[in-house]
């Protein structure tokens, strides 16, 4: 299923690693929300990847919207429960 | 003759990645841990301090290091799909990505050493039942999944290695979008 040549794949992945160490470091140094926005933010990025590359969905528009708009809708509803227990607790 | 010929075609055969089947495959699974993601959540704002409080004894870097694992073990696998793999390539990427796997699951397993005491705590709520129900869950389909994974690379066949590899990846996709939910957000 896979369409992306041996030296794409290496990139996404080198792409991928970058993206998790970025996730680490947004937490750490990111204050709680902004943290936690940009870091569900840095997951979409990954699971496009995964999708598009990894996966070979790229010519297949339907599904790989399907699979990010499964992602999208869980990082939204993550990001809704951040900003919500934020207001909570005031 | 012929019918072994024609037998054999088919096998090798890949399917494309409209399969009926496999995507359902893949649907029940996403819907499965979407589910559980979202009662994850809803509990996260229902009990806010205790899940704050229960987050401080779970070990992000390591799992940011398993999350880095399993990215790794899905580009072998993915290496191992693409169309212009020889049965050799295909074979060997599957077994690296295996062990990854495998890995992944040593690595959780390390992890979980040094959480399991707090289960049954009534200061963080519902958190570490609903964590090792998530996480449990998927590392069976990590273990599992990295079985079949050598299974397949001893009987290379092109339809097995994209039916196993798009699962594979579905898991990576799975612990992509659980972590930060888990771990972090």
């Amino acid at each position: 299923m896979t369409d992306g040549s041996l030296r794409r794949l290496a990139r996404s992945w080198l792409f991928l690693l970058a993206l998790t160490g970025a996730s680490v470091v947004a937490v750490r140094f990111g204050g709680a929300a902004a943290g936690a926005s940009l870091v569900l933010g840095l997951a979409m990025l990954k699971a496009r990847l995964v999708i598009l590359d990894f996966m070979g969905l790229r010519g297949q528009a339907a599904m790989s919207r399907a699979l990010l708009g499964w992602c999208l809708v869980l990082a939204l509803g993550g990001a809704a429960k951040t900003i919500a227990v934020a207001m909570a607790v005031g | 003759m012929d019918m072994t010929v024609s037998t054999r075609a088919q096998e090798d055969e890949a399917p494309d990645a409209g399969d009926f089947l496999l995507w359902i495959l893949v649907w029940s699974e996403l819907a499965a841990f979407g589910i559980l993601l979202v009662a994850f959540m809803v509990a996260g704002v229902v009990q806010a301090d205790q899940f704050a409080a229960a987050r401080l004894h779970l070990n992000a870097p390591l799992a940011a290091l398993n999350t880095a694992v399993l990215l790794t073990s899905g580009w072998q696998a993915a290496r191992a799909a693409r169309p212009g793999a020889t049965r050799g390539e295909a074979r060997g990427a599957l077994i690296v990505a295996a062990l990854f796997g495998l890995l992944f699951v040593a690595i959780k397993l390390f992890e979980y050493r040094g959480e399991i005491g707090h289960t049954g705590d009534e200061a963080y709520g519902v958190f570490f039942e609903l964590y090792f129900l998530l996480t449990g869950f998927h590392l069976l389909h990590v273990a599992f999944g990295a079985l079949v994974l050598l299974l397949v690379s001893w009987r290379v066949g092109r339809a097995n290695v994209v039916l196993i590899t798009t699962l594979w990846h579905v898991f990576d996709l799975i612990w992509i979008v659980m972590f930060p939910l888990v771990y972090l957000a």
